[in-house]
């Protein structure tokens, strides 16, 4: 997990880009959904979450985690809802594990959409701060 | 904003190392300031005769490209180096090396941290 100091707005509040990298049976998972509904709780702005690397096993549509206590899948799905967040998954990430594919484009779970790296590279350049997760 | 993104992780095993490189070339094409620093198992990319190609595009190859996406040589921590009887002479390309006492300085001097 990284963190840089930026400019810190006169009011406080800060915007947020969260990269998500721990698949959704890793402890870091856990630590980013957290993570992020504290930023929300908070008042920040929580603009975008992108799914990379093991990441994107989370938009996985259907799928279910041995552990009934937390739905890992489903409750990114409606915090997005909830919150307004931007959910993307790695185009080319998503593509390598078999999570998406271009011609299958919406077996993706509630509330994600794919994009490519270069989505990212603007949240990380337009946001005060940038933690990666996993 | 000047980004470091640093390799802890071995080349090998997984798309996880080849995921990382792409998030660096990537913030290279938006013009930002990109540098590179090996550390730990990092240090690995760059020994020479590796054959851990991926999808036909192999890594070692990418990191002597460097230069076409505007990034300086990569920096080498020396420690890591030695505590794998690795030296700066024998690595594929020319790097910089930096010792892990002055790291928080060095670190200082970016904006913006991204681990592999």
């Amino acid at each position: 997990m990284n963190e840089q100091e930026t400019n810190i707005e006169s009011d406080g509040f800060l915007k947020y880009t969260l990269q998500v990298n721990a698949s959704p049976c890793q402890g870091e998972a856990d630590l980013a959904f957290g993570f992020a509904s504290a930023v929300v709780a908070r008042g920040h702005e929580l603009s975008r979450v992108f799914f990379y690397r093991d990441g994107v096993y989370h938009a996985l549509k259907g799928a279910q985690p041995a552990d009934p206590q937390t739905a890992k899948i489903g409750r990114w799905s409606g915090f997005a809802q909830s919150h307004g967040v931007d959910l993307v998954v790695c185009s080319a990430a998503a593509q390598r594990r078999g999570v998406w594919t271009p011609e299958e484009d919406n077996g993706l779970a509630r509330g994600f959409r794919v994009a490519g790296l270069a989505l990212l590279v603007e949240s990380i350049m337009t946001t005060d701060r940038y933690l990666i997760f996993g | 904003m000047r980004y470091l993104c640093i390799f802890r992780k071995t080349p090998v095993g997984g798309s996880g190392a080849r995921e990382s490189f792409d998030l660096m070339l990537t913030l290279a094409a938006f013009d930002q300031e990109v540098t590179a620093l090996l550390i730990d198992d990092g240090v690995f990319h760059l020994l020479p005769g590796q054959q851990c190609s991926e999808e036909g595009h192999p890594l070692p190859a990418l990191w002597q490209s460097l230069e076409m996406y505007g990034i300086d040589s990569p920096w080498v921590e020396r420690e890591s180096l030695l505590a794998r009887g690795m030296n700066q002479s024998c690595l594929s390309i020319p790097v910089r090396v930096v010792s892990r006492d002055f790291l928080p300085d060095f670190f200082a001097g970016f904006d913006r941290l991204i681990g592999d």
